[in-house]
């Protein structure tokens, strides 16, 4: 066995060129994987991992201005309390630094407790004037310890910087988070010392959230506009921001992984037949079945270590920072240290799928006569007439069709690249169109204006205007399960000639105690039609709907109610929809409205028509962060699919050695041989392109979007223009690898390979 | 003018103390219709003199000519069109390319450049061969006497004034060897010059000279 080893090691240091391609192709699928892995592990655990080094409390309940000592009478008399906190919340103060300007929410701090948010730079804040600032304004601001601030026209210093999980992060989130000592917060604030607005609660058994949330409510009397929401509440409203990007993220690289694997897999598996003479003289020396096999897997492993190891660590270096920018929009800490050891199994993974990869041809090979093994017997050419013609076009066709079983494996390993590549395409396009388009998500009204209901008339009547309607919008939370949040969202009358998700199951509103529900809310609360909602409002009123459909919306995830406005007017903010016509410019729209003297006399109702967007994130930076992650991982499977072609190229002009050979002893210049070299690798790259098209349309896309979201349909339907990207990029590639593999053929003296047959 | 010039040709396979100078100052001249069969031991270097004429194999040093052409030092973009053009290659292990039928690989050197009369010569060659029936075969179905015809037809197609033949009886029963033999004899009284390697005592016979490589010299 000592002599195998001691042979297969040989073989590396002799045959560099060859090691280092198939060491590139396994980096690259280890790029992708490791990539896959660290975006995967980083976003479907960020929200975790950061509520446990934040220590999130399980309840946070806010409410109007009370004394700290009424508010923590009632929170002492509810069982299951581990430890409370009291604090001063305060939105829209103002907040600047330099030449920029902000309203920020300050959150006053007691000096001892339990604090909700992780320090992630600097430290907390001990003396007066001192202030936290969200990680999300520092990186914005470029502020760090030791920075200044102006909070409420007063003066405090940046000690630290903190992520707190239980918001986004500025400017994803309109108003940036700034901690300060509960007395400088309430200074800036103008509130009586001793008065809070909200708690957090920090629970013994964290699973009978909804019994002390019960008793809360029952204890609450006198504690007016109570509103409560759980952790789990939270990681709900985070999603309502990004969480079908995230959902589309974790699931794509779910695909990538499997997409890498089975390239690994084919590699491994090429890399061993281009072996096979080796494999067959240790036979013919009389090397037992099992020692063949072992100089295979050695071989194999000794390659695919280093290799991997590198392609993971390069794959985690390169998505790890946009992945931790990506991470800080929604106020999550970036997977750090934490995602090693999956990216060491991955490694153990990898090496060991290459190890059996690798020792399945090799095992095969010693089940034949060694002899055939030894001069490759396999290739010495089918008995069946292929298609093609006799020139070199056909001769290539036929190369490529006689190893139907090596053929169809390329064609697997690119066409779920081109799978890959065309949903990262997909999925770009979708949330573009998700955060630009209106209609994308369901809506049909381009403009919403503040202005009172009585004017909406009047706003209807603008020239490009097709209709006007007030759009309430509130949220509420399950009567039954009050850590369930979600929104009612009204219009009167019907409300598809606005907003219209998909009917799902059963019918639309007609009256004032009807409710369609978004999926993702039926599937939470378990309503379908006939059921009841009830609705907690912020009042603390409850409101019940009978729940007559089901609709597919996509707006926070699913979890919306539709109902007409009667049971919520008088508590429910809303603002004019505006629908424009077929011919309604949105800029003319907004500039009439601007233009309309009617306002004029009530400026704090002056109307600025704003554009109904920016569903997917109120940020440029966030879809940018996006874009550079999707790009990263399209530029590794780019790579991926080069090494493909190559590798099977390479291993037909090495099998076929010999005809080639031939055709250059006939005459046959770099021209013919090319073509023939072409042409095996037509049908590969053209089928992949085909079948990864068809995969994608009908079998991935829709399987992705299933997994992402549940409670709707994602198009993830790849343009004309993204395919004709991908299939113009993987012939580009494919033409290179053929020029290359020509190169191959062409280089020194025809007999070289001419003796080898 | 000779079809083939060789003049002081070195020739050396392997390198440092494993170095083997197989053409050591080689001189050789082929004239048209000429048939010259070089014999030798086995390993004298007598399928090395046979590639460097074909421009299938570098030469260390010394001029090598063929149809005037210099192919010694020459790029792949002169000597290809050589090759497909002038010279006709019969190679002991035939090298029938499996994927192709009988015709399609006599076919082949015509359709590398698309020239139309070589076809049409090459539909001709195989009546004229007796081949009909291999035509339409795949190579592996076929005996090596009618693989060995049909590379011989394959050499013949592009009408190349040079055929260089490389044991192309070695693998053949004796029947089929007098076959291909006979028609290297037709060749070369067409006016062709060919070129035989062999170290069969019959296939000398019906050479015009028999040459000795010794040494790494013709003798």
């Amino acid at each position: 066995m000592n002599a195998i080893l001691a042979y297969a090691l040989a073989r590396l240091r002799v045959r560099r060129g060859r090691v280092l391609l198939a060491a590139g192709g396994i980096a690259a699928a280890a790029a992708m994987l490791g990539a896959s892995v660290t975006v995967a592990y980083g976003l479907a655990t960020g929200f975790d991992r950061t509520a446990a080094r934040a220590q999130l409390p399980d309840i946070l309940a806010t409410f109007d201005p009370q004394s700290r000592e009424s508010v923590a009478g009632v929170v002492s008399s509810l069982a299951n309390v581990r430890a409370a906190s009291y604090r001063l919340q305060v939105d829209d103060v103002p907040l600047a630094s330099g030449s920029r300007f902000a309203d920020a929410t300050v959150i006053g701090l007691p000096r001892d407790g339990t604090r909700g948010y992780a320090i992630v730079g600097g430290r907390a804040i001990r003396h007066q004037g001192e202030a936290l600032v969200e990680q999300g304004l520092a990186r914005s601001w470029h502020l760090r310890p030791g920075s200044e601030l102006d909070v409420g026209g007063e003066r405090v210093h940046v000690v630290g910087v903190a992520v707190g999980p239980d918001n986004v992060a500025f400017p994803l989130a309109r108003r940036p988070r700034v901690w300060l000592g509960y007395r400088d917060a309430a200074a800036v604030t103008g509130t009586p010392l001793g008065t809070v607005n909200s708690a957090v609660i920090w629970l013994v058994n964290p699973k009978l959230a909804d019994v002390t949330l019960d008793q809360a409510r029952s204890a609450a009397f006198g504690v007016d506009r109570l509103r409560v929401t759980t952790r789990a509440g939270l990681q709900v409203l985070i999603g309502q921001a990004a969480g079908i990007v995230i959902a589309l993220l974790v699931a794509f690289s779910l695909i990538a992984l499997v997409v890498a694997g089975t390239m690994l897999a084919a590699s491994a598996n090429a890399e061993v037949q281009r072996r096979l003479e080796g494999l067959g003289l240790l036979r013919a020396l009389g090397a037992s079945p099992r020692a063949v096999v072992g100089a295979a897997v050695v071989e194999a492993v000794a390659v695919a270590l280093p290799a991997g190891a590198i392609g993971v660590v390069v794959g985690w270096a390169l998505v790890a920072s946009p992945l931790d920018r990506l991470l800080g929009s929604l106020s999550q800490l970036g997977p750090g240290a934490s995602v090693a050891p999956l990216l060491l199994a991955v490694l153990v993974g990898l090496v060991a799928l290459i190890a059996l990869a690798s020792a399945w041809p090799a095992w095969r090979a010693t089940r034949g006569p060694a002899g055939a093994v030894l001069r490759r017997g396999d290739v010495t050419g089918s008995s069946r007439r292929l298609p093609g013609g006799g020139g070199p076009a056909g001769l290539g066709l036929r190369m490529a069709l006689a190893r139907p079983a090596r053929t169809a494996g390329g064609i697997v390993v690119l066409g779920s690249a081109v799978v890959v590549i065309l949903l990262i395409f997909s999925i770009a396009s979708l949330l573009l169109r998700l955060d630009r388009n209106p209609v994308a998500v369901g809506k049909r009204y381009q403009l919403t204006a503040s202005a009172p209901v009585s004017e909406t008339g009047r706003i209807a009547r603008l020239p490009g205007v097709e209709a006007a309607a007030p759009r309430y919008e509130l949220d509420a939370a399950d009567s039954f399960d009050l850590g369930e949040p979600f929104t009612l969202i009204a219009f009167p009358g019907d409300h598809t000639r606005f907003e219209a998700p998909p009917l799902a199951e059963g019918r639309r509103v007609r009256g004032p105690r009807e409710a369609e529900v978004g999926l993702g809310l039926a599937q939470v609360l378990n309503l379908s039609p006939g059921a009841t909602l009830a609705a907690q409002l912020p009042s603390g009123r409850e409101a019940r709907f009978r729940v007559v459909g089901v609709v597919r919306a996509l707006e926070r995830q699913g979890r919306v109610a539709y109902v007409q406005p009667q049971q919520l007017e008088g508590e429910a903010p809303y603002e004019i929809a505006i629908r424009l016509g077929p011919s309604g410019s949105e800029s003319a729209v907004r500039r009439e409205l601007m233009r309309t003297g009617i306002f004029a006399a009530a400026p704090s109702q002056g109307v600025t028509g704003q554009s109904v967007q920016g569903w997917a994130s109120r940020s440029s930076g966030f879809i940018d962060v996006l874009v550079a992650l999707l790009r990263t991982v399209a530029l590794i499977d780019a790579l991926v699919c080069l090494y493909a072609i190559a590798q099977l190229l390479a291993l037909t002009v090495q099998e076929r050695r010999s005809g080639l050979a031939t055709v250059r002893a006939l005459g046959g210049g770099s021209r013919q041989l090319g073509s023939i070299v072409a042409f095996a690798a037509a049908p590969v790259v053209l089928a992949a392109i085909v079948i990864g098209l068809v995969a994608e349309r009908w079998l991935v896309g829709p399987a992705v979007s299933r997994l992402a979201a549940s409670y709707v349909s994602l198009s993830l339907s790849p343009s004309v223009s993204a395919v004709a990207v991908t299939a113009a990029g993987l012939i580009a590639g494919a033409a290179v690898t053929v020029l290359w593999a020509t190169r191959l053929v062409t280089r020194g003296p025809v007999v070289t390979w001419l003796r080898e047959s | 003018m000779a079809v083939v010039r060789l003049r002081d040709v070195v020739k050396t396979h392997g390198e440092g103390r494993a170095a083997l100078r197989v053409l050591d100052g080689l001189d050789l001249d082929l004239e048209a219709g000429e048939l010259v069969a070089v014999t030798g031991r086995s390993g004298s270097g007598k399928s090395t003199l046979l590639n460097v004429v074909g421009a299938l194999d570098h030469v260390d040093g010394g001029v090598v000519e063929v149809g005037g052409v210099r192919v010694d030092g020459a790029p792949e973009r002169v000597l290809a069109p050589l090759r497909r053009d002038r010279i006709g290659f019969v190679f002991q292990a035939f090298h029938l390319l499996p994927e192709l039928t009988g015709l399609e690989n006599v076919l082949l050197p015509a359709r590398l450049d698309g020239s139309g009369p070589s076809l049409d010569r090459g539909r001709e060659l195989v009546r004229r061969l007796g081949l009909g029936d291999a035509a339409e075969r795949l190579p592996t179905v076929l005996s090596g006497g009618e693989q060995q015809r049909l590379a011989i037809a394959r050499a013949l197609v592009n009408d190349p004034e040079l055929v260089l033949a490389d044991e192309p009886t070695g693998n053949l029963d004796a029947e089929s060897g007098e076959l291909v033999l006979e028609l290297l004899r037709t060749i070369a009284d067409e006016g062709r010059a060919v070129l035989l390697v062999t170290h069969e005592r019959e296939a000398t016979r019906r050479a015009d000279r028999v040459l000795r490589l010794e040494d790494g010299r013709l003798q």
